[in-house]
């Protein structure tokens, strides 16, 4: 039997490989989710109050 | 507006209703349950010692992938029968889940793998079919990339997620057969000798707090595809009012 | 000639939209049109009218609205309704490597054409391309594909004729006779043109619409002789700040029949769709006769296959049965990765796809037709590399158990490749996701094909193969059927 430290070492790799993956995944997801409704209030607010406004910076980003 | 009060929330719970924060509690409670019972109630492996206590984490990520992928197969069949965005939607946010969790499982398998069997990698059954799964769905996920046309792209990818799943059970049977061929020197079979009752329970709530992870994730990324989708509406109506007015 | 507006339709839309990337190709256009109607659709470059042809004719979807062709519905799943229809728009729709007669031909067993000889006759006399006929399409100048691109819409007898600018690239005699020619050819037919020549739109039709950036903005009654009061009206109705709305035009009478005049056009039977499928086959191996394009490169990409993998390989003398199973299938899957992809890319390219689609042959009848050809060009590639094999790494492969074997394994790989061929035609860097998505896919074939061939060659036990031959036909079975029920939704669009 190997001793239980280098166990012990794998384990806590492989539980953050897992949790910070899970993690980073998600980050990215709010990340875009906050990027996307930032667009999407730039653009929504213009087209209220002032529709001969033009709105550059939401629409030339992608 | 009587969504102000949700809007006020940060980032990732702007606009979480009710359901959502129960969803939310439910699984951290779950997940916390999971925790606990992988390290304090599930008793230490003779042979891998605290070592085995990954394999409920590892065993829960590859069924939330291949949950993904089925979920991918089972929209996208649906899709192609009703045509309704939403199920694509359905699909493709569940096949990035299956993407990203199928990585997490290769990655820890290897590690485990390093320590038990001594290699990052054997070419077993399972673990083939996983590699191979994680190719058709990262091909899944480049297609929809490779389309301009929406249609196209949601019916095109509709088809790669449906042969690809079909073809698991064919990939999984060949290898399967293929091992028996060339037979291996070191079998230490992931699962070890059996598990104990307490073993299975602690494997099954890491299960349960892990498909409701999927679903939190789910909804998570369904709502970032519709918020994507409504934004593209709203540029295209904006683009057409400057062109008419 | 007799426009009777109460009779039923033969093409009708309803509140047809049309989005193309970024744009409105189409806006809630409405129309009706009866047996023996000539109606021009008019309007400035980039007004939809193309996009409304294609939708009629089927070859796009529309994001909303409907379209019926003779009563007939024309959404995903339906080909019947594609009999009533000839299209001619701005790409050829005959290939290039076959003569004209031969292009005609084909058209003809698409469309199940019963006297086909008899109207090809008449077509190209009157369209004066009887000195033509056994030309190479290709050789053909611009006015004479024309030609060859009515000849293609009227020799199926249409219900409905939808042609995109058809006085584009012809002479002044042939324009002239235009009306002539539908009058003879497509008397009781209704007609749908696009073009930008006022006066033959007031020669050729009796009302015209008028399209500004996908809508209707006006619907005009022709007279012959009105060109310049026409060119007034047009430039007006194109200028006018607001659409007209659908509502403004007039179509109360053509509300009423429903139950249009569909007799006579059904969906192909069981013998229809095998000629079909027969007419699609015989085309491509004599496309491949002609060209001998496929077969060659892939022997050829298939032989180098094997040179390289044999001087990658450094094998021990017991181990070379072993290698050269391996070579032999892993070099039969990089054919099938180039061959299905050429398949429909060759189509894709030259336009062909488009009279494919156009024809009413059954979604899957397309999908076996083309399986079956690579299937048939990649059991030769197969046997070629088999005795290359077996010479280079001197094995005993040349048995009647590897040739089925091979052509199992050949079939497996064309049910695959072809669906994947199909679905990467369309696609952005094809050759490059063409690989990525099919290697996954195919490789139970690849395992199964090494493991039957060591079993004949007695590496492992001799009875092993059968269940490895049970795998292949398995998995050939579950691919064909998979393609030939989702391959309506691969092609169109």
């Amino acid at each position: 039997m190997s001793d239980n430290s280098t166990f012990l070492l794998f384990l806590f790799l492989g539980f953050a490989v897992a949790w910070l993956g899970i993690i980073a995944y998600v980050m990215y997801v709010g990340a875009r989710l906050r990027a996307v409704e930032r667009d999407l209030e730039s653009l929504r607010t213009p087209a209220a109050d002032a529709p001969e406004r033009s709105s550059g910076s939401g629409v030339d980003q992608d | 507006m009587d969504r102000s009060v949700e809007a006020g929330r940060p980032g990732l719970l702007r606009g979480a209703g009710a359901s959502t924060l129960v969803l939310w509690a439910t699984t951290a409670i779950a997940m916390a349950a999971a925790l606990y019972m992988m390290f304090l109630y599930a008793p230490t492996e003779a042979v891998q010692g605290d070592l085995q206590r990954l394999f409920y984490v590892h065993m829960s990520t590859a069924l939330i992938g291949y949950v993904g992928f089925f979920v991918t197969f089972l929209a996208g069949a649906i899709y192609l029968a009703r045509g309704s965005v939403r199920w694509d939607r359905l699909a493709r946010a569940s096949a990035i889940i299956g993407v990203v969790f199928i990585t997490i499982v290769l990655i820890t398998g290897c590690l485990w793998g390093t320590k038990v069997w001594g290699a990052c990698w054997t070419w077993d059954p399972r673990l083939t079919t996983t590699l191979i799964l994680w190719f058709i769905y990262v091909g899944y996920l480049m297609l929809r990339g490779y389309v301009d046309d929406p249609q196209a792209r949601m019916r095109l990818a509709a088809i790669v997620g449906i042969v690809g799943f079909v073809v698991v059970p064919i990939n999984y049977m060949s290898v399967y057969w293929w091992r028996s061929l060339h037979p291996q020197a070191t079998v230490l079979r992931p699962e070890g000798p059996g598990l104990s009752s307490e073993m299975l329970i602690t494997l099954l709530v890491t299960m349960a707090a892990f498909l409701l992870l999927y679903v939190v994730l789910l909804r998570l990324q369904l709502k970032l595809e519709s918020l994507i989708d409504e934004l593209g509406e709203l540029r295209f109506r904006r683009l057409l009012q400057e062109s008419d007015g | 000639m007799q426009v009777d507006r109460g009779s039923e339709p033969v093409a009708s839309a309803q509140s047809l939209t049309c989005r193309l990337g970024r744009t409105f190709a189409l806006r809630d256009v409405s129309l009706d049109v009866v047996r023996c109607e000539r109606l021009a659709l008019l309007g400035p470059n980039g007004s939809g009218k193309t996009t409304l042809l294609k939708v009629l004719a089927g070859l796009l979807a529309p994001t909303a609205g409907k379209v019926a062709v003779c009563g007939l519905d024309t959404g995903r799943g339906h080909v019947a309704f594609r009999r009533g229809i000839g299209y001619a728009g701005h790409r050829p729709h005959h290939y290039p490597d076959l003569t004209v007669r031969e292009n005609l031909m084909m058209v003809s067993r698409f469309f199940l054409v019963d006297n086909y000889v008899s109207r090809m006759d008449r077509l190209t006399r009157d369209l004066e391309m009887e000195s033509h006929l056994d030309l190479r399409a290709g050789a053909l100048s611009r006015g004479q594909q024309q030609r060859l691109a009515l000849a293609i819409a009227l020799l199926p007898e249409p219900r409905l004729l939808l042609l995109d600018e058809p006085e584009a690239a012809l002479d002044a005699t042939t324009r002239s006779r235009l009306g002539w020619i539908f009058e003879s050819h497509a008397r009781d037919s209704g007609i749908i043109f696009a073009t930008h020549d006022l006066a033959s739109a007031s020669e050729l039709a009796q009302r015209a619409l008028i399209l500004r950036r996908g809508s209707l903005v006006g619907e005009l009654p022709l007279q012959a002789g009105g060109a310049d009061e026409l060119r007034e009206r047009v430039a007006e109705a194109v200028r006018a700040p607001r659409a007209v709305s659908p509502g403004a035009i007039n179509r109360d009478e053509t509300q009423s029949g429903r139950q249009i005049a569909n007799a006579g056009i059904r969906a192909a039977g069981r013998v229809g769709t095998i000629k079909q499928m027969i007419a699609l086959i015989g085309k491509d191996v004599r496309l491949e006769w002609r060209t001998r394009e496929i077969v060659p490169a892939l022997a050829v990409l298939s032989l180098l296959m094997v040179i390289a993998f044999s001087l990658a390989f450094v094998a021990p003398a017991e181990d070379v049965p072993a290698v050269a199973a391996g070579v032999l299938w892993a070099s039969l899957i990089f054919a099938t990765l180039v061959g299905g992809l050429r398949s429909f890319s060759a189509e894709r390219d030259q336009g062909t796809i488009e009279a494919i689609v156009l024809a009413p042959v059954l979604r899957s009848a397309i999908y076996l037709a083309k399986a079956a050809v690579n299937f048939a060009f990649l059991t030769v590639v197969g046997l070629l590399t088999l005795v290359s094999v077996a010479v280079l790494f001197d094995v005993e492969l040349i048995r009647w158990e590897m040739i089925g074997l091979l052509a199992l394994g050949a079939a497996a790989l064309s049910s695959v490749g072809s669906l994947y061929g199909a679905v990467t035609a369309n696609v952005r860097a094809r050759e490059l996701l063409i690989p990525v998505l099919l290697l996954p896919v195919a490789l139970p074939i690849l395992i199964a094909g090494v493991a039957a061939t060591l079993s004949v060659l007695d590496v492992t036990s001799n009875a092993a193969q059968f269940p490895w031959m049970g795998l292949l036909a398995g998995f050939l079975a579950i691919m064909a059927s998979l393609g030939a029920i989702l391959f309506d939704h691969v092609l169109g669009d």
